[in-house]
Formats: C-alpha cells, sequence, structure tokens
C-alpha cells in the first residue's frame, strides 16, 4: 500500500467563516493502481489531491505515504517527497512561461541533492521529451507552446524524477477533446508501465479511462468503484 | 545554491532598469558609510595623536591677530629686519623652551615619474609636491624618524655655501629619488635628498587644517638661519611657530615681546585647548554625514523591501511551481537574498575610489550585511505566509 488516509479532515477558516472541505477521508492507494476522483465542483476532490500531494496538510486524521505518517514530518522532507516520490500534473500546466521546454521539465532536478541521480536524469531528459513527442521544441519558450504541448512539457516535468506516484488535477481542463485523448493515452501508458496514477477531474471521459472512480460529494466519498478488466 | 545564486542573477538581468537604480543608491550608501566610517576613525586617530603628544609637554601655537594695516607698515619698514631677528632668536633659541615652525607649502616639479606617485598632484605636466619647512624640534616632537640617509645636521640650518638645499622625502617618493639625489624645481632651485622618512610618518597641524598630515608624499626641509634676511622671510617662519613648553608664562613672554618690538599681535592657544574645538567641529560635520547617511540608507532601505516585494508578488506563481517540484522556503529565500549579494559587492567596489582603510571597509562590509539582513526580513516574512496550495490553484500572479 502506497497511500493511507484515516479519517481525514480539512477545515479551511477565514476570519469568521469556517468550510469543511474534507469531512472523514478514508482511503487506501495501491502501487500501479489507476484512479479517478471525481464530483462536482466544491466537493473537495483537489483538496484531497493537494493533502495527498502534501501541497497542503489536513485538519484531523492520519496520512500514511508507504507506511509512515506525514504528520511527523518536517517541511523539508515533504518538499523531498514532492521532489522525488510525486509526480504533478495540473489544469493550468504550472510551467514557467519564461523558461525553455527543457529547463521546465529539469526544474524538478534542481532540488535533487543526490548528484549522481541528478546527472543521469539530466542526461536522460532527451529521451523523455522524445517519449513525449515534444524533443523538437526542447529549446523554446513554454509560453510559446500549444496546450497539448504544454501539457506534455508538465508530464516530463512530473516524470523526470521517475516518482512513484502522479498526481493529476483536471489534466484535460483547458484542452480540446482531441489533446485531451493524447492526455490520457499518455497517463494509460504510464500506468501500464507501472506508476500509480491519481486523476481529479469532472470529466466522465477522463474518469472512464481510470480502473478506480472514487466519488465525492460534500467532502465525502459517496462511492470507490473498481472496474473489472 | 549555486542554482538559486544562477536564477537570482537572471532576476537581476530580467529587471535590469531597476537593478540599474538599486545599484546607485546602494553605492551611495557605501560610500557615505565609508566617509563617516573614516571620519570616525580620523577623530580617534587624532585624539591618540594629542593625547601622545601632549603626554609629556603641552604645546601652543601662536595666533596672529596683526591687522593688515599693521602687516604692510612692518613689510614696508626696511628697518624691521633686525627686529624680526631679534624675535626669531627669542622663539626659535631660547634655553628656556624649545619652538618648531610647522607651516606647508608647495613646490613644481617637474619629472614624470613623479606622477605615477599617489599623493602627488600633476598639474599642467608638473607635480605639485608639498613640503614642510622647519626647524629640528619638528622631528623631535613628532617623533619622526629615518628610514635611510640621515637626519639634518646643525649646518643644515645655517649653511651659506651649499647650493642645494638638504631634503627628507616620504617613503613614497623613494620611487623616484634616493639618498644623494639632486633634483631642480620650476624655479631653478635645487634640492638634495638627504634622507628618506620612515613609511607611516605624520604630523598634525592643529591651529591650522586640523587633519593629521600624512608625511609619505611630502618632503621637509630645513629653515636656514642664514638665509633669512627680510621681514618677509622672518613673517613666513614665525606666525606659525609652536612653543613646547609646560609653563604657560613663557607664552605671555612671547606675545609680549613681540609686542615690545612693535611686530605682531599675538595670541596663543594651547593643543588641548584647540583640540576640544576641533574635536567639537568634527563631531558636528559627522553627525551631518551620519544625518545624511540615515536619510538615504533609510529611502535605500524602503526601496530595497519595495522591490523584492514587488518581486515576490510578481513571481509568486513561479515559486508555487518551484515549491511543487520540491523547493523550500530555504531555496527561495536563498534566491531573494543572492539578488542582493551582487548588488551589494559591487556597491563595496566604491571602496576602491576612496582613500579607504581596513578598518573603513570593514565598517562597511558589516553594514552592507545588516543593511542587507533587513531588507530581506519583511519579503522572507511575505514568503513564509504563502500558502502553496492557494497559490497554484488560483494561479496567484
Amino acid at each position: 500500500m502506497i497511500i493511507k488516509l484515516k479519517d481525514v479532515t480539512k477545515k479551511f477558516t477565514t476570519n469568521d467563516l469556517s468550510f469543511q472541505a474534507l469531512a472523514g477521508i478514508t482511503l487506501s492507494v495501491n502501487e500501479g493502481e489507476f484512479i479517478a476522483i471525481t464530483g462536482t465542483s466544491g466537493s473537495g476532490k483537489t483538496t484531497l489531491l493537494n493533502i495527498i500531494g502534501c501541497l497542503d496538510g489536513q485538519t484531523s486524521g492520519e496520512y500514511l505515504i508507504m507506511g509512515e505518517s506525514v504528520g511527523k514530518f518536517d517541511e523539508a522532507r515533504k518538499a523531498s517527497l514532492r521532489n522525488e516520490v510525486f509526480g504533478f500534473v495540473l489544469q493550468d500546466f504550472a510551467l514557467v512561461e519564461h523558461y525553455t521546454v527543457r529547463q521546465n521539465v529539469t526544474l524538478p532536478l534542481m532540488y535533487v541533492k543526490d548528484k549522481k541521480k541528478k546527472k543521469g536524469r539530466e542526461n536522460g531528459a532527451k529521451d523523455l521529451l522524445a517519449k513525449l513527442g515534444i524533443e523538437h521544441k526542447e529549446k523554446e519558450r513554454t509560453a510559446l507552446l500549444s496546450g497539448g504541448q504544454k501539457q506534455r512539457v508538465a508530464i516530463g516535468r512530473a516524470l523526470i524524477n521517475e516518482p512513484k506516484l502522479i498526481l493529476a488535477d483536471e489534466p484535460t481542463g483547458a484542452l480540446d477533446q482531441k489533446t485531451s485523448k493524447d492526455i490520457m493515452e499518455v497517463l494509460k501508458k504510464l500506468n501500464e508501465e507501472g506508476k500509480t496514477v491519481i486523476v481529479v477531474t469532472h470529466d466522465p471521459f477522463v474518469a472512464n479511462c481510470c480502473k478506480r472512480v472514487i466519488q465525492l460529494e460534500d467532502g465525502k466519498i459517496v462511492s470507490d468503484t473498481t472496474r473489472t478488466a | 545554491m549555486g542554482n538559486q545564486f544562477l536564477l537570482a542573477l537572471k532576476d537581476l538581468w530580467r529587471q535590469k532598469g531597476q537593478t540599474f537604480i538599486l545599484l546607485v543608491q546602494i553605492m551611495l550608501v557605501i560610500g557615505l558609510i565609508q566617509f563617516a566610517a573614516l571620519s570616525f576613525i580620523d577623530l580617534h586617530k587624532m585624539k591618540e595623536e594629542v593625547k601622545k603628544l601632549t603626554s609629556d609637554k603641552e604645546i601652543y601655537g601662536l595666533m596672529d591677530l596683526t591687522s593688515e594695516k599693521d602687516i604692510d607698515t612692518l613689510m614696508n619698514d626696511d628697518k624691521k629686519a633686525p627686529v624680526m631677528r631679534s624675535l626669531y632668536e627669542f622663539i626659535f633659541h631660547n634655553k628656556n623652551f624649545s619652538a618648531f615652525r610647522m607651516s606647508s607649502n608647495s613646490l613644481s616639479v617637474k619629472d614624470p615619474a613623479l606622477l605615477k606617485v599617489k599623493g602627488v598632484t600633476p598639474i599642467r605636466g608638473q607635480s605639485e609636491i608639498e613640503y614642510v619647512m622647519t626647524t629640528e624640534k619638528f622631528l623631535d616632537y613628532f617623533r619622526i624618524d629615518i628610514a635611510k640617509g640621515r637626519r639634518f645636521v646643525a649646518e643644515d640650518y645655517v649653511n651659506k655655501k651649499t647650493k642645494s638645499t638638504p631634503v627628507l622625502i616620504g617613503s613614497r617618493l623613494a620611487q623616484v629619488w634616493d639618498v644623494g639625489d639632486i633634483f631642480t624645481d620650476a624655479y631653478g632651485d635645487q634640492y638634495k635628498v638627504i634622507g628618506i622618512l620612515k613609511e607611516g610618518a605624520t604630523y598634525i597641524d592643529i591651529m591650522a587644517s586640523r587633519e593629521i598630515q600624512q608625511l609619505d608624499s611630502m618632503m621637509i626641509s630645513p629653515v636656514n638661519d642664514s638665509k633669512l634676511q627680510y621681514f618677509s622671510d622672518y613673517d613666513d617662519i614665525i606666525p606659525g611657530s609652536y612653543i613646547v613648553s609646560n609653563d604657560e608664562a613663557v607664552m605671555k613672554q612671547i606675545v609680549d615681546y613681540a609686542a615690545k618690538l612693535k611686530t605682531y599681535a599675538f595670541a596663543y592657544k594651547s593643543m588641548s585647548q584647540q583640540v576640544k574645538h576641533v574635536i567639537a567641529d568634527k563631531q558636528e560635520w559627522i553627525q551631518i554625514q551620519l544625518f545624511l547617511l540615515s536619510l538615504v540608507m533609510s529611502f535605500t532601505l524602503i526601496s530595497l523591501i519595495v522591490s523584492l516585494l514587488q518581486f515576490v508578488a510578481k513571481n509568486r506563481y513561479e515559486f508555487g511551481i518551484h515549491y511543487l517540484t520540491g523547493a523550500t522556503d530555504k531555496y527561495i529565500i536563498m534566491r531573494i537574498t543572492f539578488q542582493l549579494l551582487p548588488l551589494f559587492i559591487i556597491g563595496n567596489l566604491v571602496n576602491f575610489f576612496i582613500d579607504v582603510t581596513v578598518m573603513s571597509v570593514c565598517v562597511t562590509f558589516l553594514a552592507s550585511i545588516v543593511l542587507g539582513m533587513l531588507a530581506v526580513i519583511i519579503p522572507v516574512m511575505k514568503i513564509r505566509r504563502m500558502g502553496l496550495s492557494s497559490i497554484l490553484r488560483w494561479k496567484i500572479k
């Protein structure tokens, strides 16, 4: 088991207002799974993904990653998880527009401490770009790319450190139907190669591509179904 | 760390206009810190020097209060030369006290090699060398030692025959002349180097320039008794006299004797008295410098903080992406701080254009660190308060 959440809650408080985004989520994710988290807007999908990706912390409950409680981790350890264990693909791509494609893809290597690993991955960046079909764009500024190309760059960046888990938040949200299909193909292929993929989506097409679908409503899991082949 | 430094350099390049303005401000602040530090050091040195000089005996300076009209009368009176001689003898050859003359002048020498000597002023292809024409007690009183050659001997003060004036040269002038060398000034007068002063020799003319004078690029020549003939020769020496004595009564004797001879209307002041005024003046000057410095420094500090805050606000989303890929606060703070590093390094280069001391460079360096730290505090607090998930979710830019 790669991830385990036990009765996790998340409450946002601003001034006098408070909002319960997650209300007792209990969930286990095994290695190699391809999961879609769906639900209406405000159901808590992104909040859940943020907690899983150590971008945010839970208000209560326990979050275990590979058997260890994330609550005990300091900021540096969480950053290290974001760097080496998780690969993020976001709806708006989260790319630095004035960087080139290569600079964006190799950005996580800046925070890799093991020099040998870093060197090896730097050398492998070209192959990764080729695998994603954007090797000819290597030196171009990302601002000049199409939406689909940008998302491929984001996927490249998510994969450069060979993470165990790909966390995608509405990865096709900003793309047309055809490009969305291409991107989902890429994610499917990665899952087939052994990566665990969690996708947050409200798009039924994306959810249909996944093997397990978890549906959230008002911060609670209302259904968790696994498709059989 | 290296990556963050490179990113910081790129950030500076991306906002080059703003970087340039900040650099100018920092250079101004560092220049002012340097001047203030030098003034402090100078004041401290002066206090020490005066303390050292007056530890054995008090020193008095004559103040010439003679009216211009009386001076003109004296100058046009041919019979005054013997009277002036009498006053001169009374002051400089008195068994009850010792006296020396201390006033500096300059002479022009045409020697291209001199133009390379630090402290020598080039004027229309010639070099202006400052010199002090003085008597033997000057060297004793200021403990001026000779590195090479010899000191003046009694003959140097009375020699009628020699064509060239014997001179002691400062250590820097030894780059051009050696002991035994003879050189000629713009008027054709000859000078012979008889000795080289030890490096770092100084004197202080508390009644005149009030600054510690470095003798390294200056010369010392003897007052030649035998060449004193006219009123103007004596007038050049007597009013700039200093008297070393613990008995203030001798000063009254000098003042009375000058009045009796119907020459000068003298008053006198001790170095201890005078130094109090000088220190007060210097302290006032330092206060003005500090006031100016605090104004410029506050303005620069605000500019730096605003610039860094703008940078943080403008690049928040980019920082979010760095956090997403593994950066911690430490890396982002490093990137911000490293932006100031080249600015302060270049700013400190301004030191090379000012005649600095090791101490003043250290003070400026420390002040730069403090200013830099103050400038990053608020931006760092801002960074630490940034909610990562909000930045990425709402794409806050």
